[in-house]
């Protein structure tokens, strides 16, 4: 089962007396099978955790190991290699290519892992989110419920480790909200990655098998929540 | 270990690419109007400077000779200087000489029928020396002449004024008459080219009767050329010796370079390519700009700058592809609707590979340019809304 530990995570912006610590002395250890969930206000450093879990940033200091090894000290284009292949990422406003269709989207994500990007690898993925029968569409001809299921399909496609989703039911009305909710936290419990989705929608907390909060770029509260967390 | 498997090109980079490039409506229409330009005048322009080559050595290129005596320091063909006759003599003298001929070039007034005058280049080589060259003592015979006649090029037969065969007209001091159109030896330096038998020649040149403007030489075989040519220039110091490929040469580069005809040509298909690179640049540059988003989720989703390259390069590719063949065939029917007043005008076949070569290299130079912003892009913006 795969693992994370974050440990004295530092991660600032700006210099002298403008600089501001998005992300303050995190410690966190977060496992496979778990659907967490972190929220908190505007500016307490979600998106900034997102960043650096998934080797988008580099943290200033402190260690980030996935499965034993320091990501934290990746030059960029390890950084790069390691997030093409281990992670996954699930955005607020889908992100999908318009110029795709759903199946193409998935098979673009997957060429672009350097991973065989066949029709069949990007229906069983399609399949495992229900739309099996919208692969021809484009995202334009899809609900905005119906994009985020691609754009998760698209994220597990080449079986990352971890999977990073940002405001992922922003965008979305209450029942397709519920159903990416529902989508994610199963992904967690069936396929025992590590699961994380940073949110403002209190709709999503109730799915969420551990509830981290940040404020001021330091966990606030942890805890773990539910029989989801069990599983 | 991660990102050891990777290929710049795919099925889903470059479907991606080329909808976006159709879905860029007006900027892909004028970039492929600006690579069809581009690619149209590089290659219209490099036919002219190519036919202006071959042209500026058509009569040398033509005669059947091995080497040339000229006067010292002459520039090219048109421009020979009289030199003695018994250069011919002396030249067989030296090992490996088999036969020696004369040549006659000069320039003449010719009067037209309606009284004005313009200059020609008259231009006779003995007949077993002509190669190439109209047969005019043949020519003269069909018309019933032995003497005196005239053959012009096709295409300076408004200029000349020639309406038809057996015309008699003045040249020089004498009566010639003419006696056929011959094709393939049009004039580029804006005088006609006249073609007369060698002892005609001569005497419409008024040249005394030892003087000579060139001495052609044949290599017996076996023997080395350049071994020869430089017997010939230590024998006889005071006299310019060529092989005939040097000469042609020396004549291209004289109205190439001199003339400034071979940089105006040059320059002009070097702005074509400007012309092209800044257009696909622009075109190619403001569609990337425009999906500055996808190329963030793709770098965001484990893109390398590789990738982003590569769907940019090929949309700059594929531009040059498709504006590129619609310019290439372009070339030959303007070619042909300008031949008649630019008579010179070849299109090589070659010109297609030079300028697909060109327009390659261009495009790979617009994407290089116009993939900086989706390089720059920072991946961390997919996650604002």
């Amino acid at each position: 089962m795969p693992n994370v530990e974050m440990r004295d995570v530092t991660l600032s912006f700006g210099t002298g007396p403008a600089r501001a610590f998005a992300l303050n002395g995190i410690n966190l250890a977060l496992c496979g099978g778990v659907f967490t969930v972190v929220s908190g206000p505007s500016g307490s450093g979600k998106t900034s955790l997102l960043s650096v879990l998934g080797a988008m940033l580099a943290p200033d200091s402190g260690a980030v190991e996935v499965n034993g090894t320091d990501i934290a000290a990746f030059r960029s284009a390890h950084r790069s290699a390691f997030r093409r292949d281990m992670i996954g990422y699930v955005f607020q406003l889908f992100r999908l290519m318009p110029a795709l269709n759903a199946e193409e989207n998935i098979r673009l994500a997957l060429e672009l892992r350097g991973q065989h990007s066949d029709r069949r690898r990007a229906r069983d993925a399609l399949e495992l989110v229900g739309l099996a029968d919208k692969a021809h569409l484009r995202p334009q001809e899809m609900s905005g419920g119906e994009q985020q299921r691609v754009a998760i399909a698209r994220a597990i496609a080449h079986r990352p480790l971890i999977l990073l989703a940002d405001e992922p039911t922003a965008s979305l009305d209450s029942a397709n909200g519920l159903n990416v909710t529902k989508l994610l936290a199963d992904l967690a419990a069936d396929t025992q990655r590590i699961v994380v989705a940073v949110t403002h929608d209190p709709r999503v907390l109730p799915h969420a098998g551990r509830i981290i909060s940040l404020a001021d770029g330091r966990v606030a509260t942890d805890q773990l929540c539910s029989a989801r967390s069990q599983s | 270990m991660w990102g050891d498997r990777h290929r710049w090109f795919g099925r889903m980079k470059f479907a991606l690419a080329v909808r976006n490039l159709l879905r860029s409506g007006a900027r892909l229409w004028v970039s492929l109007f600006g690579i069809a330009f581009a690619t149209f005048l590089m290659g219209f322009q490099g036919s002219l400077l190519y036919g202006f080559t071959l042209a500026a050595s058509r009569i040398v290129d033509a005669v059947d000779a091995d080497l040339l005596i000229v006067g010292k320091g002459t520039p090219t063909f048109e421009y020979v200087s009289p030199i003695p006759e018994r250069y011919a003599t002396l030249s067989l003298g030296v090992d490996g000489i088999a036969d020696a001929g004369r040549g006659i070039v000069g320039w003449a007034p010719i009067q037209r029928p309606n009284g004005e005058h313009t200059n020609v280049a008259v231009v006779g080589i003995e007949r077993r020396f002509r190669g190439r060259l109209p047969d005019v003592f043949d020519l003269a015979a069909e018309e019933g002449r032995s003497h005196w006649a005239l053959a012009i090029d096709a295409t300076d037969a408004s200029v000349l004024q020639y309406a038809g065969a057996s015309r008699a007209v003045q040249i020089g001091s004498h009566r010639g008459h003419y006696v056929a159109e011959v094709h393939g030896f049009s004039s580029f330096i804006g005088s006609p080219y006249v073609f007369a038998d060698y002892v005609d020649a001569h005497n419409y040149l008024n040249l005394e009767s030892t003087q000579v403007s060139l001495v052609l030489l044949r290599v017996a075989p076996g023997h080395d050329l350049l071994a020869v040519r430089d017997a010939l220039r230590a024998r006889l110091s005071d006299v310019d010796v060529w092989t005939q490929s040097e000469l042609a040469w020396k004549s291209r580069l004289f109205w190439l370079v001199q003339t400034g005809a071979g940089a105006a040509l040059s320059l002009a298909a070097i702005l074509g390519f400007l012309i092209g690179l800044v257009v696909v640049v622009q075109t190619i540059y403001s569609i990337t700009a425009d999906s500055i988003d996808e190329y963030a989720t793709m770098k965001a989703i484990g893109a390398t700058n590789g990738d982003v390259r590569a769907v940019v390069l090929i949309q700059s590719f594929v531009c040059g592809v498709v504006g590129g063949s619609a310019g290439l065939v372009l070339i030959r029917p303007f070619a042909a609707l300008v031949r008649p007043a630019v008579t010179w005008i070849t299109v090589p076949s070659f010109i297609y590979g030079l300028v697909g070569v060109a327009i390659a290299l261009l495009c790979a130079a617009a994407s290089l340019i116009a993939a900086h912003p989706a390089v720059a892009v920072d991946p961390g913006r997919v996650f604002r809304a």
